[in-house]
């Protein structure tokens, strides 16, 4: 099917209301993990963080303000269905969101040049925002929109290592807990930890980044992942960083791990570390410009 | 308890690790750049900042009219900081900074000389850090942008938590250690399964 011109300004309208929602508004099985976290952590400063948090979140809706100060890297995900559509007009409208976002709520810009530091002013530059787009044909004549603005804290401690097959599931566990224990409070724990293994060594850490925007208590469809997914959570929460590293059973909120197949010489493992925001927000638009807001 | 800044030393004095406070009073914003104005480029700041508190962050504000608003500000890293906080606390006469995250062991004994205290502030909870503030005093070197330094009044600009006290114990880095040995244990689990 294809669409009008117009289709295209839905797309920069919704990508500039996902970046700012994001910003405001926990997903609600993240904010459920956290209550649920609070009532049953027993360390008395872990269970305060964890209040505070809660406090927070209640702020930020009550004021319509955001809930962090990092207005993130703009990260976006797109899928495509079954529609004749510009890729390219799509990109760009997706970047003209960003940039219309900033501009109108004041978010604070965060790009820079990466060498000379210098501010682009409005959050795009460079292959930037970063846009991954992919073909799904579930999606049919739709478009499904996933706006990530990615904290820097929480990024900042993630970590990818291409291991040897001989290390195998224990060497995945062992740098998965060493990547968590480094991040420590640093990254605004309890954490969602994304874990990609498998594929080659850019679209592992992709695969981080898919896992963490997993909504928490979903299991990867893949067994072999949702065991260990289940063997993660209970070995990074006996680590005891805590709530913002202060001690207590509540190191993450949840693991998730996706897989793809590798090349028989290669284990390659990332971890992508989210702050407890769990920042994400989703929409789909029909070929006929209809928006339906998701999370 | 309930902080009144100016920080008095007799109230550093009675802060045990881990105590649970709230600020009321003048505290001052400022991060990376402001620090490298004062410390590397060798400006001094435009205010005198003896016993008063420092809030490790970078606001985003609008101008309207000429009065500031904030309208989101949340703490960053400290530890990006280490190297200034030093001077900050015995050139400058600072007597508490609130942050995010764990500073270095070498960072005791400069809070324990000058009868100083760390602060930890939850990362990410901007909202109730942006609802503290009353109203913002005055804004110096603009240019910087959101890494201007503000003087701000705040209501219960809280909870912190008293990280590393005026004994030079360090909370953060107590839990690390734990964790290290819990990472050591784990692994060890690890490698006999």
């Amino acid at each position: 099917m294809n669409v009008s011109s117009s289709f295209y300004e839905v797309v920069s309208s919704v990508s500039e209301s996902l970046y700012y929602k994001a910003l405001k508004v926990i997903p609600t099985d993240v904010v459920r993990k956290i209550k649920e976290a609070y009532e049953v952590e027993e360390e008395e400063l872990g269970k305060k963080v964890l209040s505070t948090i809660l406090r927070n979140i209640e702020v930020a809706t009550k004021r319509n303000i955001l809930v962090c100060q990092d207005t993130g890297t703009p990260v976006y995900l797109v899928e495509v269905g079954d529609i004749d559509i510009s890729l390219v007009k799509l990109r760009k409208s997706v970047k003209d969101g960003v940039r219309n976002a900033t501009l109108k709520y004041h978010l604070r810009p965060n790009m820079v040049h990466p060498i000379s530091r210098v501010n682009t002013g409005d959050n795009t530059g460079q292959n930037s925002p970063v846009i991954h787009i992919e073909l799904n044909e579930a999606l049919e004549d739709k478009v499904k929109i996933v706006a990530i603005p990615k904290g820097s804290g929480s990024e900042n401690m993630s970590s990818l290592a291409m291991l040897r097959p001989a290390d195998g599931i224990a060497g995945v566990k062992k740098f998965v807990l060493e990547t968590v224990a480094n991040a420590g409070g640093k990254g605004c724990p309890p954490y969602i930890v994304g874990v990609g293994i498998g594929g080659d060594f850019e679209s592992v850490t992709y695969l981080a980044k898919k896992a963490i925007i997993r909504p928490l208590g979903s299991r990867s469809k893949d067994l072999e992942a949702s065991k260990l997914e289940r063997e993660l959570f209970e070995a990074v929460n006996m680590l005891g960083v805590g709530p913002m590293g202060l001690g207590g059973r509540f190191t993450a909120l949840g693991v998730n791990v996706e897989v793809a197949e590798t090349h028989i010489s290669s284990l390659p493992v990332a971890v992508n570390i989210q702050c407890w925001r769990g920042e994400r927000a989703e929409a789909e638009i029909e070929s006929n410009g209809e928006v339906h807001y998701l999370e | 308890m309930e902080i009144h800044t100016p920080l008095k030393d007799e109230v550093v004095s009675t802060l045990e690790l881990g105590d649970q406070v709230y600020f009321s009073g003048k505290i001052y914003i400022m991060r990376d750049a402001t620090l490298r104005r004062i410390f590397e480029e060798g400006v001094s700041p435009p205010v005198d900042l003896r016993n008063q508190v420092i809030f490790f962050g970078a606001p985003s504000f609008a101008k309207e009219m000429d009065r500031y608003v904030i309208l989101s500000v949340g703490v960053t890293t400290s530890q990006r900081m280490e190297k200034y906080i030093p001077s900050l606390l015995s050139k400058y006469g600072v007597k508490g900074i609130i942050g995010k995250g764990e500073l270095g062991e070498k960072m005791n004994s400069h809070f324990q000389r000058n009868n100083a205290a760390y602060f930890l502030f939850v990362g990410g909870a901007a909202a109730i850090a942006t609802s503290s503030i009353e109203r913002v005093l005055n804004v110096w070197w603009e240019d910087l942008r959101g890494e201007a330094l503000f003087e701000v009044e705040v209501k219960d600009l809280g909870p912190a938590f008293v990280a590393i006290d005026n004994d030079g114990e360090n909370l953060p880095l107590n839990v690390k250690n734990k964790v290290l040995a819990n990472l050591r244990a784990l692994q060890g689990d690890q490698s006999e399964s």
